[in-house]
């Protein structure tokens, strides 16, 4: 088994759609991080400048256009109220009526140095690690599809599945090692890339950026996400391998995906509520994300004013389903194949 | 026989098969049964288009389910105990398939490390059909006869003692057609058993010890070559030039020959050899202008055995 694996897997590495798909993947990844380096900048001081120089073009904007007939504008009082001096003023105001939910004199300083024009230049990796690995989730389940169900499906129209089996005609071996060979290929790739991703992106954080509240602890739930991303991958992977083995060709593969996600996912959703938070995509994101939140409109008769309608889908069950589906897709591959006679 | 000796071993095999759900099954096997001694043997197997011959040796390497009916490999029950029988088992079916972008080369690594093949066999098999030279360019670069070439390579690349051939010399020239006859023979030679399927009569008239004749899914006529060819064991027809054939024809009556006049001459039939007609005619004062062995070939036997196979009933295999 593991000499047929070695054989699928070096006949994988040396089809061009992986090799092109390995070397596009490296590429967007690099230009990924290298836009996230450019794009980030350590000068706060300049940041800042810009937003003061676009704060006075406000207020000069706002003075310009006073007007005294009564609706007319706006008022000297109210451009002035823009001004930091004026909201500390009527903030330190509110603070002197001791409200217990008014704000503090600490707020009020905070509130009065915020300039709305200002954005933080520098990349915050902390923020966006995890953003980084959602984001490029579907594209690799896109990618392992193809690559599995063109794998597969390739074999089917070149007739090489026939000579294979002259040569190894223990079918649910050979199919086995069809199906590992892309999971495989696939998981240790987007396992590379994702390192890769996250690495460029923390070196530009760390040069070019901020790696401000980067702790063990984010770095630790990066890292299990990371690994969820990779089961789904190689989950969706397997599928495509499986559909290939039963539709005998990638573009079948692609059609019956493609048809699942038309019909079932964005047509069964508009139809039931409870299938569009229940669905394959809702598991997906909730596999993916660690839980997928969604809301439940309040019974007949219930107030709204109280009623707490999120719901959530937890990873567990959706990584049962995720699993439960695969199973399936393969065992009624290995069934067919079984049955089949190859021609 | 045992078993044991039969490289294969076919009994009343049936397989049909339906265009869709709602056709009528129709039979590409009927009931064909086939053994095959082992111990380098050329045997031909020969039938008309659509006759069941690749749908025969599909069922015996395990890729077609039978539905009915004993199939051993090397004494191993198929499909069950193929693994068992497949390492010995060398095969080329119909139209080679290969992995176009890849080389000739790569191909057969990729099926030899399917089965731990040593790399230094690939040299050997290479060199065996002449395409050592052309082994690192790409597939798709290779004609129809060189992809013919690989996959003989890829079926003697287990060094097997069964090799099953279907259509081994399509698409190769007059020199490729006589370079594969004079390597099926090397390889029976040295105690390989080879089934071959071939439309090229000549060719498996010379090279084949056995032949089986099947049409309609079922074997009309199986064995030695000669054999098949006469079959009640007679030595052919003569061709006899005589002046007076009336004459001639009823001395060889008398001696019980079976004559029939062709223009100028006589054939008869039924003469255990030349020299007994020779000796008949001149006991009586006719002496011959001409005597002639007209043999019986393959292709004579094969047309009169399957003449009736063209018609409606014969399943389409699918490709």
């Amino acid at each position: 088994m593991i000499r047929l694996l070695r054989v699928e897997l070096g006949r994988l590495l040396s089809r061009r759609l992986f090799r092109s798909v390995l070397i596009v993947g490296l590429l967007a990844v690099l230009a990924v991080d290298g836009l996230i380096a450019a794009k980030s900048s350590n000068n706060i001081a300049a940041a800042k400048a810009r937003a003061d120089v676009q704060f006075q073009q406000q207020y000069q904007q706002c003075v310009s256009s006073i007007s005294t007939a009564p609706g007319g504008g706006p008022t000297q009082e109210d451009c002035n109220s823009m001004l930091p001096a004026a909201q500390l003023k009527s903030c330190l105001a509110a603070v002197a009526e001791n409200n217990p939910n008014g704000p503090t004199a600490e707020d009020c300083r905070r509130t009065a140095s915020f300039n709305p024009y200002f954005t933080d230049p520098r990349f915050h990796f902390a923020d966006h690690a995890k953003d980084l690995l959602t984001s490029s989730t579907f594209l690799l389940m896109a990618v392992g599809l193809i690559v599995a169900a063109s794998f597969v499906g390739a074999e089917w129209q070149a007739g090489t599945f026939a000579s294979l089996l002259t040569w190894e005609p223990r079918r649910q071996r050979v199919m086995a090692a069809k199906l590992l060979a892309p999971v495989l290929a696939i998981a240790i790739t987007g396992a590379v890339l994702m390192l890769i991703l996250e690495s460029g992106a923390a070196l530009a954080a760390g040069t070019r950026g901020t790696l401000d509240l980067t702790t063990a602890h984010l770095m630790r739930q990066v890292a299990v996400m990371g690994a969820r991303v990779l089961g789904l991958v190689a989950l969706v992977t397997l599928i495509g391998g499986a559909i290939a083995v039963f539709t005998r060709h990638t573009v079948a593969v692609v059609g019956v995906v493609a048809g699942y996600l038309i019909a079932g996912e964005i047509v069964g959703g508009m139809a039931s509520t409870w299938w569009h938070n229940h669905g394959l995509a809702a598991q997906l994101l909730a596999f993916i994300q660690g839980r997928f939140l969604y809301y439940v409109a309040p019974p007949r008769g219930v107030d709204p004013g109280t009623w707490r309608g999120e719901r959530y889908l937890h990873a567990g069950w959706a990584s049962v389903i995720v699993v439960v589906v695969a199973v399936t897709l393969v065992g009624v591959a290995s069934a067919t194949l079984s049955r089949r006679d190859v021609a | 026989m045992t078993a044991a000796d039969l490289a294969v071993d076919i009994s009343g095999l049936r397989k049909s098969y339906r265009k869709n759900l709602r056709s009528k099954p129709r039979p590409a096997l009927d009931g064909l049964d086939l053994h095959i001694a082992a111990g380098g043997k050329v045997h031909g197997f020969l039938g008309p288009n659509g006759s069941g011959k690749t749908t025969t040796l599909r069922v015996l390497l395990g890729l077609i389910r039978a539905d009915a009916g004993e199939v051993r490999l090397l004494g191993h029950r198929v499909p069950d105990r193929l693994p068992v029988a497949m390492p010995s088992v060398g095969s080329l079916i119909e139209e080679p398939k290969f992995f176009r972008p890849f080389t000739g080369r790569r191909n057969l690594e990729l099926l030899a490390d399917v089965a731990s093949v040593p790399r230094a066999r690939l040299d050997e098999v290479l060199e065996t059909v002449g395409l050592a030279d052309r082994a690192d360019e790409r597939v798709k670069g290779y004609s129809l006869g060189m992809r013919q070439r690989l996959g003989i390579a890829a079926a003697l690349l287990k060094s097997p003692s069964l090799l099953i051939l279907d259509e081994p010399s399509n698409g190769l020239d007059p020199a490729g057609i006589r370079e594969i006859r004079t390597l099926m023979r090397r390889l029976a030679d040295s105690g390989v058993t080879i089934l071959v399927s071939s439309h090229l009569l000549a060719e498996v008239q010379q090279v084949c010890d056995e032949v089986t004749i099947i049409s309609r899914g079922r074997v009309v006529r199986s064995g030695p070559v000669g054999e098949v060819l006469a079959p009640d064991g007679t030595a052919g027809r003569l061709r006899v030039g005589v002046e007076n054939l009336s004459a001639a024809t009823g001395i060889l009556v008398a001696a019980g020959l079976s004559v029939r006049r062709d223009g100028a001459a006589l054939i008869v039939e039924g003469a255990p050899r030349p020299a007994d007609v020779t000796r008949l005619l001149a006991a009586q004062g006719l002496y011959l202008s001409e005597l002639h062995a007209e043999t019986v070939d393959l292709e004579d036997v094969f047309l009169a055995l399957t003449d009736d196979s063209n018609d409606a009933d014969i399943a389409e295999v699918p490709a």
